[in-house]
């Protein structure tokens, strides 16, 4: 069972390694794309400006040396939704340089790209995004044709619907990842179509209040007494002063607070997941590196235990206290 | 004062030297902290290309009188102290005042994620009835109206009919009685563009499996809608793999429904093995590209952007607008896509077309959020519904007035009106390639 990291910066590659990770997923985004479109047309899904890829073609070929020494692979991330027909030439361009330099894996969600890259010749070993919403054993069948090495599951499915992909695929030697710590998402990602920018929140943060839609209804009251609860707060906490202060320290480190699948670590090996995905290019480095350990440690923990309950008993109590966390992949 | 980047963004600041791109660490002011793969020359000319917020391009200044020190030498790398120089004293007054607008910028920047946003309780309507009223007000110029009630003539209209209640009204009353009710109910019954009648209805749900009719239900309305002269449009959602079965099983009944009929029918499809699979099966259907496969950005927010006219363009296309795609998408069977009305006008590819107003959707997600919210009051707590008490018929979520947007079951949707407001948008739409309109109620 491997384990796929983050990598922000050639930096980390190495205290990454040690730590346990088996293969990382980094964004690159040469100054060609920068110049043409900045991150306002963006290559990948870390949207932003301020962080969470690399630039320089020059600090790939130096992590490329370091890929070569310590033998844990490094996969591209170019999984927008889509791409403009005009951007093709820069991708292409981009693509051929870095297979030049060694990276022959790249994580794709377009369908277009896929195809216009085996139109072109391009050999390179796709990763289907979890961002393309692959989620029934139909679609892994079709993606089939084009030659995709591994299939990346999103965190919206169950361990038993993984496993019927899985056992449904009817083709041999494909890799199977899921995603199993970190920044759960609200809603899928591959059906968010809102701006992920430096200039505006993410829109599954924008306050909200929850309504009813008919005033004269009792359908549900239960509920709508606990709403009206909540929205009060809401308002208050809106109109309290924001303390910058506190929001601008780093946050303090918590193993899976913003997203869990850790309980799930036994049943989705034995559902024929390869892979895990820590996600978190934007995180320090020391906590990615404190997360792969933890993690390493749960899969051997997995892998010892023989039934299923024993080992979620025990990772829980171990990391949790006993209680479960609120932000569950796998529920 | 000095301007000190102790960690620049790496897609903020990039140095090169001739050809080779460099690493920039840090800076402050002329001195940088540089990254290089092979040795330098200690005298060197060095281009450094700063990020301009206002601009939104990257100045690139150029420094040939620069020189370097090696401070550590890495694994596989050369760390350099640089220090910048240039022969020309303007491109230094330049280059600085350039870092401390980044400066600025990055602290700005920083700011929204930290402390988000602006909005106060003011910000919010009182009800969802208030919400709906302002909507939905639409005051026309009579010179308009005659505009819109002359350009919808060639084209067809479609009425979405996407959830229980509604499934339930059109089953009971005729197609037009429903329409007209639900049109006056938004007082859009006198609207130019609904001057002529509907000509088809679409059943099924783009964004909720829950939403989609069970086969009995289906049939039922597929059947009346025969009898009273509407074409058909079924609408499938996202297929989960544990609904593979069942919407096969409901291909099958259309497929047995439109051979009977003798005319194929029209499925929008938001799945690609769902499509494979009618490409496949040789099914009497005609697939046809499904919102959620028609990605874009689309948020309110998006007239926030910085230079949002520099990237006009490639924002109102996508993938579709590529040749090669479109043959791909044809050899499968799909000619007709799906669009939606938003803050981009569209850039519409060959063919002919459908266009959905006034919502549009934002996000959409395979646990439902408003399912979360009221069984476990915790938008976080998802989980996989096996039973759905279709709490999005009782409530939805509502958001800051200057949003226009709306969350309803599993999805958030914004309002955009342009279209209903503005005969040259609906007039532009119509004049490249869009042959369909179809009204989206959503409550």
């Amino acid at each position: 069972m491997k384990i796929v990291t983050p990598l922000l910066d050639a930096d980390g590659y190495i205290d990454l390694v040690e730590a346990g990770a088996d293969e990382f997923f980094c964004g690159f985004i040469p100054y060609e794309w920068l110049k043409k479109n900045n991150n306002s047309i963006p290559l990948n899904r870390r949207e932003q400006l301020l962080n969470c890829n690399i630039s320089s073609l020059s600090s790939m070929k130096i992590l490329r040396k370091r890929v070569e020494k310590y033998g844990a692979e490094v996969k591209i991330t170019l999984n927008s939704l889509y791409y403009n027909e005009e951007n093709y030439g820069i991708i292409l361009n981009m693509i051929k340089e870095l297979m030049a330099i060694g990276y022959t894996t790249f994580i794709i969600a377009d369908l277009a790209l896929i195809i216009y890259l085996r139109e072109q010749g391009i050999n390179c070993k796709i990763h289907l995004s979890g961002e393309n919403s692959e989620i029934n054993h139909w679609s892994i069948n079709f993606f089939n044709h084009y030659d995709i090495s591994r299939f990346i599951f999103t965190r919206k499915n169950t361990v038993d619907q993984i496993k019927s992909c899985i056992d449904n695929c009817n083709k041999k030697n494909i890799e199977f990842e899921a995603f199993i710590l970190n920044e759960l998402c609200a809603y899928s990602g591959a059906y968010c179509n809102s701006i992920h920018s430096d200039e505006t929140l993410h829109a599954c943060n924008i306050p909200y209040l929850r309504t009813r839609l008919d005033d004269n209804s009792d359908k549900f009251s239960g509920v709508r007494k606990i709403h009206k609860l909540v929205n009060q707060n809401i308002l208050l906490s809106l109109d309290a002063p924001k303390n910058k202060d506190q929001q601008s320290l780093k946050e303090e480190y918590v193993f899976a607070k913003s997203g869990c699948g850790i309980c799930a670590v036994k049943r989705l090996i034995t559902a024929g997941i390869t892979h895990f995905k820590v996600v978190g290019r934007g995180k320090p480095i020391d906590q990615v590196v404190q997360d792969v350990r933890n993690l390493r440690d749960c899969i051997e923990l997995a892998q010892m235990e023989n039934s299923d309950t024993e080992y979620v008993q025990k990772v829980k109590e171990k990391y949790f206290g006993g209680i479960c966390k609120t932000v569950c992949y796998y529920p | 004062m000095a301007t000190v980047f102790e960690k620049i963004p790496p897609l903020m600041a990039i140095a090169f030297q001739n050809e080779d791109d460099l690493r920039i660490y840090s800076v402050e002011d002329n001195l940088l902290k540089l990254e290089s793969g092979k040795e330098l020359e200690e005298k060197l000319s060095l281009m450094v290309c700063l990020f301009n917020g206002n601009s939104d391009e990257y100045d690139e200044f150029v420094f040939d009188r620069s020189s370097v020190v090696l401070s550590e030498k890495k694994d596989f790398s050369y760390i350099y102290n640089a220090r910048l120089d240039c022969s020309d004293p303007s491109v230094m007054r330049a280059y600085i005042s350039g870092l401390a607008a980044l400066y600025d910028l990055i602290n700005e920047m920083n700011e929204h994620f930290t402390i988000g946003h602006n909005f106060t309780k003011k910000d919010f309507y009182q009800t969802f009835g208030e919400q709906e009223r302002e909507w939905y007000d639409l005051p026309l110029p009579e010179e308009h109206d005659i505009k819109f009630r002359e350009m919808v003539q060639p084209v067809e209209l479609a009425y979405a009919i996407d959830n229980g209640k509604l499934y339930s009204q059109f089953l009971e009353l005729p197609f037009t009685e429903a329409i007209d009710n639900n049109l006056k109910r938004r007082e859009l019954k006198k609207h130019g563009i609904f001057s002529k009648p509907f000509d088809r209805v679409y059943v099924g749900n783009e964004f909720c499996p829950y939403l989609f009719p069970d086969d009995e239900i289906l049939s039922a309305i597929i059947e009346k809608a025969f009898k009273e002269g509407y074409k058909i449009t079924v609408v499938f959602p996202y297929t989960r793999e544990d609904m593979i079965e069942k919407c096969h099983k409901t291909l099958c009944l259309l497929d047995d429904i439109s051979k009977k009929k003798g005319e194929k029918l029209e499925v929008i499809v938001n799945d690609w093995g769902i499509i494979d699979f009618i490409k496949n099966s040789r099914f009497n259907l005609v697939p046809v590209l499904g919102r959620l496969l028609n990605k874009r950005k689309k948020d309110p927010r998006i007239k926030e952007k910085r230079k949002l006219e520099k990237y006009y363009n490639q924002l109102s296309g996508n993938n579709l607008n590529s040749k090669h795609f479109a043959k791909f998408l044809k050899d499968m069977g799909i000619t007709r896509y799906e669009f939606e009305t938003h803050g981009i006008m569209n850039e519409i590819p060959e063919g002919n077309h459908s266009i959905h107003f006034p919502f549009y959707q934002m996000n959409t997600g395979q646990y439902c959020i408003m399912y979360a919210e009221c069984k476990n009051m915790n938008r976080w707590k998802q989980e996989f519904v096996r039973a759905c008490p279709q709490y999005c018929t009782e409530f939805c979520f509502t958001y800051p007035k200057s949003l226009n947007m709306i969350g309803r079951g599993n999805s958030n949707f914004g309002f955009e009106k342009s279209v209903l407001k503005n005969p040259e948008i609906l007039g532009s739409y119509i004049g490249n390639g869009i042959d369909r309109l179809v009204l989206d109620e959503i409550f």
